[in-house]
């Protein structure tokens, strides 16, 4: 394949995975996915290779592929038909996570396969929202093992009406699964296009020089890379239901030819919900790694091919059904890159900054309007990004495995019976150095009725750590606010009652400084 | 043949980054003019123009200037206030990082264009519907008015949390500051439409540029006095120098507006109305849908900041003619986004440029012919071009050029399908090119997206200038209202919109435009819990063209679902005579190539009479561009003097015809 082509085709399929994007956050419902744009869109090949993924999240680089893996191994998917999969232990991350795969045929032959995952903002289970720290996984709501959501006539199957009868929001799930279907159906169609131009018999052929471009010049980056054994360790707060200070520890092995990230030596699985599933460990992994490549080469599975991930069955970063994993995709997943950013820091120094503020913050309020229309509101909130060898942290900016937009205040205020207080930088926060760490946030919503709320965080015991003698950032705080005046400290893990005039006010870490 | 507005002396002077482009219209007869542009005050070079023009009565003007202080962070000072508990909105914004930053070690810091310690609080609150939840008070704003005016800033941007549904709170701060001898500039008139960030960033920008542009504006209306003068704005249209001083914000897409609307013009004057907009330039690449209804989108990204002003929806990318064309470590090949720029320049300069670019492909394949004078004046060097290819070591500089052509295509590909998406599947869009370069690409562009037409204005250099001599003044206004779909929805909607009119109406008859004027009055319409609203025509039924929209664009649409009206827009057009542009000499007779470049004949544009017809491959050359008529394509010059490009036998056809064989 020669120069011109592997750029090309790379254009070309890039283009069709934003086009899907594009499709989803137009046509969906639910202000999680269309303002926040808590999704991503991949193309893979027929034998379910990722080859291209547009930039959305982090956390759904490795995850994706499992996703598409898990429909391939359950079944085969006719022309037409889509496929949809949450179950953690095979092919999701956490439940909330919903992800549509399409086969795209061409001509009677399968050329591969369209997928997208949105976070939607309840899927049933004990509280409204889906992500409030519980016991076990039923509780944390519905599981989907991959199943067909959608006929090869196009007609919805009895999944759908399953998955619709399961939450809190039904009408609101239906519209953002549609947007889904349609933005794989975008996607294929484009797909189809694009072998056409390059002709059958190439289409092929061309994918694979894809994959193994992708492959040589990662190998290129690998070069940078002192090889040696490193290891680092860093520890999650608590799981919310009695551990504290669960320890993730990776041995990182450079060789010239493979990186290989071992997380022997972490911590079992918890009771709580910040269980971590191994493709959420790979996709952090392979985050970290790709933060550290450059030239960066085209996302696809010819990235991944010389990044090996170990982790013993059963322990937090590669957990078994029916561990809770609420937590383990937004909150474990950026300890897990914090230790691969602190080991690969030793194979490349000079060039990884300090801790950034290594949690999303996600808080979840639902409840009902006094007509008794049912709502669900989630969010994750930004914090400080570590201070670097170059530069000072940036403030208020989500970071690593996530990148998600926040909802605006004015459009929170107008979706739900909630008020925001406080929008604000939450000063001195940031680690000093040369370069300090970014400022965090403070956050304060009150609610007009009666809610139920939960909050999954971390980061509240141990500040984000400086580097190379730079200082901590803040560690986060939260607390509940009474209509009447009476404040009460909250666990970084909990779920409670607002009444009427109640608030909640979330402070999120600040970076570590540098320098 | 009299035409009444030809009485006049109309100028339209566009300014880029090396040339400004001036035309004037006066009776029948079209004045050009291209001078060097004059960066460190623009105004020079365009009263320079103007000047030798011979002055007009009335200056059509597409200025960089906001854009580039936007761009380079360069703007006035000025104060933010806002509601209590949000200072810090500008410093968060959307709270995410820049998608170019995804994998960054050290993403960038947020630009805030007004620092921390000029941004203000008020104790006040608004509910979503307007109401008022804690009044505010006199108390409060003698406080913050002194507090700001202790700063010593000349302006303040005033945005509290739901102006939009009541602006009271802001015009009582409105005029204490300018009682204070403050400029204020409240959200709440200049954009009131809800999420407060972006609320916020286009009020602050505004008041950021408000002592640039009035310094601007006023020394241009010295120098082209006593020609009237007036800018083009981000959505498309004119704007008289009293508004644009005061809303500079809306001038960040001054430019690119005047070549939008020649487009408008060069397909109009074919019948056509909706095509594909493109502009090839040095380092980067232009494309803009061209569409008749809406076509204009609420947020124009510049410099990373999202802001809120009515725009042309145009998308640029970091390609263009003087893209330096390089392998990867894997052996991939790509073209920019580093630029030879202006110096050295591409490799066929010969000013000591040794990367290839993608016109020094162009130059090897012929496209561009060797013989060609830049400008009427510059030699090409084919050699330093050939070697500049040969070093990319993928083959003979034929074989390289072919492989850069197609990749530069690949990524302008890329871009106009996302322009294309506003109407699921749409295909056969004439691709108008604008811009020196962009002939050189427009089959295989067309070919690419799957059109079979492509328009080639009439002095493709000069369109931008010449488009603002088409352009009418247009006022753009909004208001965010978040109704629910009931009885009273669209009478309240109707009544804003009545209001708004009224509003731009006056301010159009103010600055002495006597009318008559037209206003189209849309509606953003989303179902209850979307957040991204598709614009239907107010009326009637609006509710049945908004399902029809969504099923266009979204494959679905949702029939007994609740919708909401988010927000209303109307644009107020002052009407405006037709202007004939004359032609240029008529050629005669069949047309005769001036030479050959490989296999294509070379024509001289200007030798080409109406009515002429020519089948590629074949080159037409002119001063400011060149076009490259692809084998399989053939072309025709329009009564209107524009050339019409048809590909011999459509895709579609092909295909058709092949399935035949197929059964046989």
């Amino acid at each position: 394949m020669n120069a011109a082509e592997l750029s090309i085709l790379h254009h070309a399929l890039v283009g069709a995975a934003e086009e899907m994007g594009e499709a989803l956050k137009r046509a969906a419902f639910s202000p999680n996915i269309k303002e926040r744009q808590d999704y991503s869109c991949a193309l893979f090949d027929a034998k379910g290779r990722l080859l291209a993924q547009a930039a959305h999240l982090p956390v759904h680089l490795g995850s994706m592929p499992a996703s598409v893996d898990a429909v391939l191994r359950a079944r085969k998917l006719k022309p037409g038909e889509c496929a949809i999969v949450n179950d953690p232990y095979d092919g999701g991350t956490h439940l909330p996570d919903l992800t549509v795969v399409a086969p795209v045929f061409a001509a009677g032959a399968l050329i591969g396969y369209t997928a997208n995952r949105a976070h939607h903002a309840d899927i049933g289970g004990a509280s409204p929202g889906s992500m409030a720290p519980q016991a076990d996984l039923m509780a944390e709501g519905i599981v989907i093992p991959p199943s067909v959501l959608r006929t090869s006539a196009g007609l919805p199957t009895d999944t759908w009406k399953f998955i619709l009868a399961n939450t809190r929001t039904p009408h609101e799930r239906d519209g953002d699964l549609k947007a889904q279907l349609s933005a794989c159906d975008r996607g294929a169609t484009r797909m189809v296009e694009v072998r056409s131009r390059v002709g059958r018999a190439l289409f092929g052929r061309q994918c694979k020089s894809l994959l193994a471009h992708s492959r040589v010049l990662m190998r290129e980056s690998l070069k940078r890379f002192r090889p040696g054994v490193y290891e680092a360790d860093d520890f999650v707060d608590d799981d919310g239901a009695g551990t504290r200070d669960i320890p993730i520890r990776v041995t990182l092995t450079v060789s010239r030819e493979n990186l290989v990230f071992d997380f022997s030596g972490s911590a079992p699985q918890v009771r709580g919900g910040v269980n971590a599933v191994l493709a959420v460990t790979q996709s952090a992994a392979f985050y970290a790694v790709l933060c550290l490549c450059n030239p960066r080469p085209p996302i696809n599975a010819g990235c991944f091919e010389c990044i090996e991930v170990v982790a013993p069955q059963g322990c937090v970063v590669n957990a078994r059904r029916p561990a809770p994993v609420a937590g383990g995709n937004v909150e474990t997943s950026q300890r897990i890159v914090d230790v691969c950013l602190a080991a690969l820091a030793q194979a490349v120094p000079g060039v990884v900054p300090a801790n950034s503020q290594g949690t999303m913050n996600n808080l979840t309020i639902g409840g009902a309007w006094p007509d008794g229309r049912p709502f669900t509101y989630y969010e994750t909130i930004a914090g400080g990004c570590g201070g670097g060898p170059n530069r000072a942290g940036a403030g208020a900016t989500h970071s690593h495995m996530t990148n998600t937009l926040n909802t605006p205040v004015e459009a929170l205020e107008h979706a739900y019976p909630l008020r925001v207080e406080e929008y604000s930088l939450r000063e001195g926060s940031g680690g000093a150095g040369e370069h300090a760490g970014g400022e965090g946030v403070v956050r304060r919503v009150r609610a007009l009725y009666r809610a139920q709320f939960a909050l999954l965080a971390e980061r509240r015991r141990r500040g984000p750590a400086g580097f190379a003698g730079g200082t901590a950032g803040a560690p986060g705080l939260d607390r509940m606010i009474r209509a009447n005046g009476d404040e009460e400290a909250l666990e970084p893990k909990c779920q409670g009652e607002l009444r009427p005039g109640d608030a909640i006010e979330l402070q999120t870490p600040g970076g570590g400084g540098w320098g | 043949m009299k035409h009444r507005a030809n009485d006049r002396a109309v100028a339209g002077i566009d300014v880029g980054g090396t040339f400004t482009d001036a035309v004037l219209l006066r009776g029948h007869t079209l004045f050009t003019c291209k001078l060097p542009s004059t960066p460190h005050d623009p105004g020079i070079a365009v009263g320079e123009a103007l000047r030798r023009l011979g002055g007009a009565d009335l200056l059509v003007h597409g200025t960089t200037v906001a854009t580039n202080a936007l761009l380079q962070g360069k703007l006035g000072r000025a104060a933010f206030i806002t509601t209590r508990g949000f200072r810090d909105v500008l410093a968060i914004g959307r709270q995410n990082r820049s998608s170019v930053d995804l994998y960054a070690l050290e993403p960038a810091q947020r630009q805030t264009l007004i620092p921390a310690e000029l941004r203000f609080e008020v104790a006040e609150r608004l509910e979503p519907d307007g109401s008022v939840e804690q009044p505010l008070t006199a108390h409060e704003v003698v406080r913050v008015v002194e507090q700001v005016k202790a700063s010593g800033v000349q302006a303040a941007a005033v945005c509290l949390l739901h102006s939009y549904a009541n602006p009271v709170h802001e015009r009582a701060l409105g005029d204490a500051l300018e009682q204070a001898g403050i400029a204020a500039v409240l959200s709440s008139a200049l954009a009131p439409e809800f999420r407060e960030y972006e609320r916020s960033l286009v009020t602050a920008a505004n008041a950021g540029l408000l002592p640039i542009l009035r310094g601007y504006i006023s020394r241009l209306q010295e120098r082209a006095a006593p020609a009237r003068v007036v800018l083009m704005h981000s959505a498309g249209g004119w704007l008289p120098a009293q508004i644009a001083a005061l809303e500079p914000v809306k001038l960040a897409l001054s430019g690119p507006a005047g070549g939008i609307a020649g487009v408008r013009a060069a397909l109009a004057a074919e019948g056509l109305s909706d095509g594909l907009a493109f502009d090839v330039g040095g380092t980067s690449t232009d494309v803009a849908r061209v569409h008749p209804q809406a076509g204009l989108r609420s947020v124009t990204e510049i410099a990373g900041l999202p802001l809120r002003t009515p725009s042309l929806d145009i998308h640029t990318i970091g390609a263009g003619g003087g893209s330096i064309a390089w392998l990867d470590a894997g052996g991939a090949l790509h073209v920019g986004p580093q630029s030879a720029g202006a110096e050295p320049g591409p490799a066929c300069y010969g000013w000591g440029g040794r990367r290839p670019t993608l016109t020094d492909a162009l130059l090897v394949l012929g496209r561009i012919p060797r013989d060609l004078k830049l400008g009427g004046e510059m030699g090409l060097y084919a050699d330093k071009a050939s070697a500049a290819l040969r070093s990319l070591d993928i083959g003979t500089p034929r074989q390289a050029a072919e492989a850069v052509l197609r990749v530069a295509l690949a990524g302008v590909e890329r871009a106009l399908r996302r322009v294309m998406f506003e109407r699921h599947g749409i295909t056969g869009l004439p691709l108008v090119p604008f811009g020196g370069a962009g002939g050189l690409l427009v089959c295989d562009l067309a070919e690419l997206v799957g059109s079979d037409t492509a328009l080639v204005p009439r002095e493709p250099g000069l369109l931008c200038a010449l488009g603002m001599l088409h352009t009418p003044a247009t006022r753009d206004l909004s208001r965010t209202l978040l109704l629910r779909d009931d009885d009273k929805a669209l009478p309240e909607a109707t009544g804003v919109a009545d209001e708004l009119e009224k509003r731009a109406t006056q301010e159009l008859r103010e600055c002495g435009l006597p009318g008559p004027f037209r206003c189209h009055a849309t509606l953003d319409v989303r179902y209850v819990g979307q957040s991204f609203e598709l614009s239907v025509p107010l009326g009637s039924n609006w509710k049945a063209q908004f399902a029809k929209e969504h099923e266009a664009q979204f494959g679905f649409k949702r029939v007994h679902e609740p919708v909401e009206i988010v927000n209303v827009r109307v644009q107020v057009v002052a009407k405006q005579h037709p202007l004939r542009i004359p032609l240029a000499a008529a050629a005669w007779g069949a047309p005769k190539p001036a030479g050959t470049s490989g296999k294509a004949s070379v024509y001289d544009r200007a030798a080409l009479s109406v009515g002429a017809k020519l089948k590629g491959p074949a080159i037409v050359t002119e001063l400011s561009s060149c076009l490259y008529l692809k084998a399989g394509w053939h072309m025709t010059v329009t009564k209107s003097g524009q050339l019409l490009l048809t590909m011999n036998k459509s895709p579609e056809r092909k295909r058709r015809a092949k399935a035949r064989k197929k059964r046989k």
